[in-house]
């Protein structure tokens, strides 16, 4: 015991309270989302007094004093309540200048058909802002050792085991009801509540022994910045055969590239010469249709239906130079975890439902800060009301049941997405692009889409 | 707009149709005194969130001036036989009470504990604790027979804390707000509430004339070093805590009134166990219609959560009778200053997701804080049944 507060203090970035061999909330992973519910724990009067760790691999990141030129490669589109919760955080004021906003987002196919949507049309400004996962990252950390802050950095640390209590409310009483877990010093510690915050190949979720539902589809992305023929504003997002491809506007008059395809043309792509993957890109935007993509039976309903304003296509950039880092890839798992929580432990972001290839672009982390907020505010209601936080009667009402609903949903729509856009020929083909259009003149139906790709569902 | 409760009384007292005026009264938020009373504790429970900075309560003070006898519960009040004999365990009895039905049968003070109980607390041979063990597994099993007690434990701990910090002046934004008050649960059964009420800070006896409960409670409570020192479960009736002269800053007796065979020498013992400027929080069921049909008929009769028999509909009190009877039990035993009622909420279990929430219905199941004026009857008296 004496051995891991020991090990404990050589590790700990910050300790505004004593090493505890003892915890009461040990989140493994000090990714966004983990960082997040560190950030929102210690935020809440209610909960700032419980002892909080936080374990990486990595050491913590700090916020450069200067925006770097580019984006780093990782990028999230953030929707409005994420941006809520990281204002609520006090993170946002720094993040804000570095996040590039878009007022619009096109989606359309490989065909013809294609639904613009605008922020206008539900009475918003901005739909969302694209920023770097690095940058989120590293306001976070920067928050979470800023002074008043209680939490304790692990990192770098890695936890190599854990032992959970069992289900069953008599066997705790023999075996003792905490979570142990054991770091790769050698040290153990026990906490109240585990929070796996580990990414899509979690180890607590393969501690916990949850079932995971999902296939690996062989899906990687592509991600790179580039320079872009004009400076681009909207989210445009194009469904492949391959899969999505989104040109999404970043800070600077450039655009981040997230590319969705079999990992094999990933890597292939990877390898082009950055001229070539230029063109790739536009290629890819611009190709296999006819420009402006003219919505026949479309407009002759929507001239039925509404006046639709700011329907009309408008022609992707070409892309001119990738720059930055070099391109990177990235494979993509679609999962997602048959429970999110057993006796102390709990799930979120990634390591309870992992981004889906054909998800809307990057907007996996928005889930994940929806978990962190309903996980600290279950957590701050049961400190409230004296129960244990880590009851799994608790998490499970207060946490595992608000969630389900609404990341099921979203996994569905982009499993109903990939469904739509994977044939290339034939009638469906032809529905799908009268379905867009008919989506795209019905006022009523797209602003519903847009406010569920805006506020979640 | 208040009319004083007796008023209310005298019209809905009159027995069986009263009660489907009463669960009327309670349904109309324009009438008089009832509806004042429970929209105040109704913006109470709206602010149990606790992130408010505001002292949420706007207690309307009950004037009674005729005090209302409570039917029907005279039966077993012979000498020493205070209290009704204890419902079914839950081991012998299945699965307990559940949904709306009074989910704490084991809760209940029997009649005669000193017998039964034989050791004190922590003396308990080995065959005993192996049973004590699979019954703890049961007591804090969240889908076990006591699910209910489980479901509803949030909702009466956010209506105690609000109760409490505004007793004794605390912050209820803040963690731990009863930290250094000495609280009594009367009737702990497994400790669910008492672990809840210390987590909160506050010093909590547990008492419990069922010996298996408190065991159990004493065992759970082991697990946790962070509650250990807080915590002391002792096998006891609430008279017999008078008897001893002891005092509480709060007593708490969640789910018990509905099994007790005499609610005036109940509730003059909770009475006496407070000390002035403290008080008396009691969670039971209503005595109307839509309880009838709840917490008899459907959850023991059609659902079978429950034997049939072990609620005795009759036998459930109404706020305005019990409010009448805390009065009673204090000014009409002579001595201290009498209880009154400052503060009332529902508690509505949703069938669909199981999930209980505080609001202004308390035609099922309510709870309520007593405050007990400070100063004058200082010294706690003797109870007799």
């Amino acid at each position: 015991m004496a051995a891991a507060a020991a090990a404990l203090c050589r590790r700990a970035y910050t300790t505004s309270m004593p090493p505890s061999a003892h915890v009461d909330v040990a989140i493994v992973g000090g990714g966004m989302v983990g960082s997040a519910l560190a950030a929102a724990l210690n935020a809440n009067p209610l909960t700032r007094q419980l002892r909080i760790l936080l374990l990486d691999r990595q050491p913590p990141l700090a916020l450069p004093r200067q925006v770097p030129e580019w984006d780093d490669l990782c990028v999230s589109t953030l929707t409005a309540p994420t941006v809520d919760i990281l204002r609520e955080l006090g993170v946002w004021r720094s993040l804000s200048v570095a996040a590039a906003p878009f007022c619009d987002m096109q989606v359309w196919g490989a065909d013809d058909g294609y639904v613009r949507f605008d922020a206008t049309a539900v009475g918003q400004a901005v739909m969302g802002h694209v920023l770097e996962d690095s940058l989120l990252k590293a306001a976070l950390h920067d928050q979470l050792r800023a002074r008043g802050s209680t939490v304790q950095l692990m990192m770098p640390a890695t936890a190599v085991a854990a032992d959970l209590p069992p289900y069953s409310p008599a066997a705790q009483l023999e075996g003792g009801s905490f979570v142990r877990l054991q770091l790769d010093d050698g040290s153990s510690l026990t906490t109240r509540l585990l929070v796996g915050a580990d990414g899509c190949s979690s180890q607590v979720r393969q501690w916990s022994q949850f079932r995971c539902s999902g296939s690996e589809r062989e899906q990687a992305s592509l991600v790179a910045t580039v320079a872009t023929s004009w400076p681009n504003q909207t989210a445009l997002q194009r469904f492949l055969p391959t899969g999505p491809l989104a040109l999404l506007p970043a800070r600077g008059g450039f655009s981040s590239v997230v590319w969705s395809c079999p990992s094999q043309m990933a890597a292939q792509l990877q390898a082009l010469p950055r001229h070539e993957l230029a063109a790739a890109i536009t290629s890819a935007l611009t190709s296999g249709t006819h420009y402006p993509p003219k919505p026949r039976l479309g407009e002759l309903l929507g001239g039925i239906l509404a006046s639709a304003r700011s329907t009309r296509f408008v022609a992707p950039p070409t892309v001119t130079a990738v720059v930055g880092h070099g391109p990177r890839t990235f494979l993509q798992t679609a999962q997602h975890a048959g429970r999110y929580v057993r006796p102390r432990v709990a799930l979120v972001g990634d390591a309870a439902h992992s981004g889906h290839p054909f998800g809307l672009a990057s907007q996996g982390v928005n889930l994940g800060f929806g978990d962190a907020k309903v996980l600290a505010a279950a957590i701050a209601d049961a400190v409230a009301t004296g129960q244990d936080i880590g009851s799994a009667a608790m998490l499970e009402r207060q946490y595992e049941r608000p969630r389900r609903q609404p990341c099921s949903a979203m996994l569905s729509a982009a499993d109903a997405l990939r469904a739509i856009y994977m044939p290339q020929e034939g009638p469906v083909a032809g529905l799908r692009s009268l379905g867009l259009d008919i989506v795209n003149n019905t006022p009523l139906l797209k602003q519903a889409l847009l406010r569920i790709a805006m506020h979640g569902l | 707009m208040r009319k004083p409760l007796s008023e209310l009384l005298a019209t809905a007292g009159r027995a069986a149709a009263s009660q489907a005026l009463h669960s009327w009264l309670i349904s109309q938020p324009s009438v008089a005194c009832l509806s004042s009373l429970s929209r105040s504790s109704w913006a109470a429970s709206a602010d149990f969130s606790g992130t408010a900075g505001s002292t949420p309560l706007d207690v309307p003070v009950l004037k009674q001036q005729q005090p209302v006898p409570v039917p029907r519960t005279v039966g077993g009040a012979a000498a020493g036989g205070v209290l009704r004999q204890q419902a079914p365990a839950p081991a012998a009895g299945g699965a307990a009470a559940r949904g709306a039905a009074s989910p704490s049968p084991a809760a209940a003070a029997a009649a005669a504990p000193a017998a039964a109980a034989g050791g004190h607390g922590s003396t308990v041979n080995q065959q005993e604790a192996a049973k004590f063990a699979a019954l703890a597994g049961e007591w804090w099993d969240p889908a076990g027979p006591f699910a209910p007690l489980h479901a509803m434990n949030p909702v009466r701990c956010r209506f105690l804390r609000t109760a409490l910090c505004s007793a004794f002046g605390r912050d209820p934004t803040q963690p731990g707000p009863l930290a250094g008050l000495s609280l009594l649960d009367v009737g702990c059964g497994g400790g669910l509430l008492a672990e809840s009420l210390a987590r909160m800070g506050a010093h909590v006896t547990g008492i419990d004339v069922n010996q298996g409960g408190i065991a159990t409670a004493t065992a759970h409570a082991a697990l946790d070093p962070d509650l250990h020192a807080r915590l002391t479960y002792r096998t006891a009736s609430a008279e017999q805590l008078v008897a001893a002269g002891e005092c509480f800053d709060a007593v708490v007796a969640s789910e018990v009134v509905e099994h007790v065979a005499s609610i005036p020498a109940f509730c003059s013992a909770l009475a006496a166990l407070a000390r002035p400027g403290g008080g008396v929080a009691i969670s039971t069921l209503n005595r109307t219609p839509r309880s009838y049909l709840a917490a008899v008929l459907v959850a023991e009769h059609v659902l079978r959560w429950v034997p049939p028999g072990t609620h005795d509909w009759q036998r459930f009190v109404t706020p305005e009778e019990l409010a009448a009877q805390m009065e009673e039990s204090t000014s009409g035993g002579g001595g201290g200053a009498p209880l009154r009622l400052q503060l009332l909420s529902g508690m509505q279990y949703n069938p669909v997701t199981g999930a209980w929430s505080l609001g202004r219905d308390t035609a099922i199941n309510y709870i309520a804080w007593f405050g007990k004026p400070p100063g004058g009857g200082a010294s706690p008296r003797v109870a007799h049944g």
